[in-house]
């Protein structure tokens, strides 16, 4: 449904370039729930933007975006606003992202009046989506008075509205606690099975969403996997690092530091940080196929031969 | 009892009406202890946690440190009690190198006669809180959110306190920075000897940290669990706050 070529996305600062996402292929199917995890700066966000095309100007992006046939990076500003209207929603980061001068239940219509559907029916939709989401009551209400978990959930119905082919939803639980955090698992839950690409760092909302889990460090995918397979045994060092940080599985941190993006180690980019590197990661390691996962590691090169 | 406050109530005027924030709340941290405070947004957490530290007046209620009732803060309670905020961004001055947060306690309190001590004792605790030299000459803006949550603990542990209300300390930051940063925390711990009160809304995190744990909810404290009920307890019954009601020790 979604493919993505050799997608780079480089910004130029004072300091130097950028290369905020540097090479990234994959591709997601129809009725997948693909998930990017990684830290914060690994690249996450400047890439689901760079799929909808909504970064600034400084920004280069090359390579190919395809979705159902077109390469997304090719269409003009008219074509692409269609595309973003009904067929991809981008539900951004930002839970302030929401008008806060607009009523919640007319906000989540704006995309239908667009649409140029009459007004009762757009106001049946709305609410029957935002009843379906636990909301209904929310209709009259401006954002400041809704918690995060509503908001979220509010920006979600909004996306959903057009009945897009797929959804990218980014940091759907940034900030918010256990309960409104289930709230928006089960909110997803709810989604069925539409295709969806979700950015978190928050691993356990992973688990309970995926289908599929890329890792991303660095502005590149370290490596790609079925949930289930990524969850129980991870394979690149990062995710392993990564998984153990986590509070109920020991909470053993990474050693070192994340490198700065401008001025990335040659090779493998985790090499410094790593206790497995060897002299040759200072190559830089392929993409391998490992028992229907993708990797970015030297350790498996040799399973391969 | 390092810390104890008994039936602290404090209520915020909002507009025309009257918030209750906290209800009669009674809490105790040890010397040593790691004790977290665990409960929903908007439940008091923070404002119990301050309230402690006297940056909040309570309404009603009283606050102990070593046995002494608090009324007013002195300059020697300043002193042995301090605060690690949630947000690092916006807990540091934005104009001043990390260098001159991190002395500015000491300066406060006037313990650094020479510039060179001064040096040292900030060279000493940025290293304990992981932060390199270079970051010390370097302005926020110009660090990462691990490396800021860093700078601030090594500004709130300089005076060496006996009892740091965390707040959140790390719910801004990646899973592998929480790690480190909490893995840290424990470490100073344990050479010094110090409290933490861990406000915290993350189960996980608090299952891993707390010698014991304290839930809120509305206002007030309902629960208090140790370490082993803490561990007993099924993932699901925490999310939805059902816990065994453990009647307070006061």
């Amino acid at each position: 449904m979604l493919k993505v070529e050799n997608l780079v996305v480089r910004f130029k600062s004072r300091v130097g370039v950028v290369r905020a996402v540097d090479g990234v292929n994959f591709d997601v199917v129809s009725g997948e729930r693909f998930v990017f995890v990684g830290e914060s700066g690994s690249g996450k966000t400047v890439l689901a933007m760079a799929l909808v095309r909504l970064l600034p100007n400084n920004a280069t992006v090359t390579g190919r975006v395809i979705f159902d046939g077109v390469d997304l990076l090719k269409l003009s500003e008219k074509e692409m606003r269609k595309v973003r209207n009904c067929k991809i929603a981008y539900i951004p980061q930002n839970q302030a992202s929401l008008n806060p001068l607009m009523k919640v239940g007319y906000q989540c219509a704006e995309p239908l009046v667009e649409q140029g559907l009459e007004r009762g029916r757009i106001m049946r939709k709305v609410s029957e989506l935002l009843e379906f989401f636990g909301i209904g009551h929310r209709f009259k209400d401006y954002p400041h008075k809704l918690s995060g978990g509503m908001r979220q959930r509010a920006l979600l119905v909004m996306g959903l509205s057009r009945e897009p082919e797929m959804i990218i939803a980014d940091e759907p639980t940034k900030g918010l606690d256990a309960v409104k955090r289930e709230q928006v698992v089960e909110a997803f839950q709810k989604l069925g099975r539409r295709t969806l690409m979700v950015i978190t760092h928050d691993l356990p909302f992973a688990e309970k969403v995926a289908d599929r889990i890329a890792v991303m460090y660095c502005g590149k995918i370290v490596e790609i996997s079925p949930a289930r397979e990524f969850f129980d045994c991870p394979l690149h060092p990062y995710s392993k690092g990564l998984l153990e940080s986590l509070p109920e599985r020991g909470m053993n941190p990474i050693k070192g530091f994340q490198p700065s993006l401008v001025n990335l180690p040659e090779g493998c980019r985790f090499r410094e940080r790593c206790d497995l590197s060897t002299a040759r990661c200072a190559e830089e390691p392929p993409l391998l196929e490992v028992d229907g996962s993708l990797v970015r590691c030297w350790l498996y090169a040799d399973e391969m031969c | 009892m390092l810390m104890r406050c008994v039936n602290v109530s404090k209520s915020f005027k909002v507009g025309r009406r009257r918030i209750e924030v906290l209800k009669g709340c009674s809490i105790a941290v040890d010397e040593g202890e790691t004790v977290v405070l665990f409960g929903e947004s908007g439940c008091g957490k923070t404002t119990l946690g301050r309230v402690l530290l006297m940056l909040v007046k309570p309404d009603a209620g009283r606050v102990f440190f070593k046995d002494t009732e608090i009324t007013a803060p002195t300059r020697e309670f300043r002193k042995s009690v301090q605060l690690i905020p949630q947000n690092p961004d916006e807990a540091l001055n934005p104009r001043w190198r990390i260098y001159d947060s991190i002395a500015e306690p000491l300066r406060v309190h006037g313990l650094a006669e020479t510039m060179n001590e001064e040096f040292d004792a900030v060279a000493a605790i940025a290293e304990k809180a992981g932060l390199k030299e270079e970051h010390l000459h370097r302005k926020p803006s110009e660090l990462s959110g691990g490396e800021l949550q860093r700078a601030v603990i090594a500004r709130a542990l300089i005076l060496e306190p006996e009892f740091v209300v965390c707040d959140e300390p790390t719910s801004m930051l990646d899973v592998s920075v929480q790690a480190a940063i909490v893995r840290m925390l424990m470490d100073i711990q344990k050479r010094t000897g110090v409290s933490y009160l861990f406000i915290t809304h993350d189960l996980e995190l608090a299952r891993a940290i707390a010698d014991r744990m304290y839930v809120m909810s509305g206002g007030r404290v309902t629960g208090e669990l140790r370490k082993e009920e803490l561990r007993e307890l099924s993932r699901e019954s925490l999310i939805r706050c059902e816990l065994p009601r453990v009647s307070a020790r006061f």
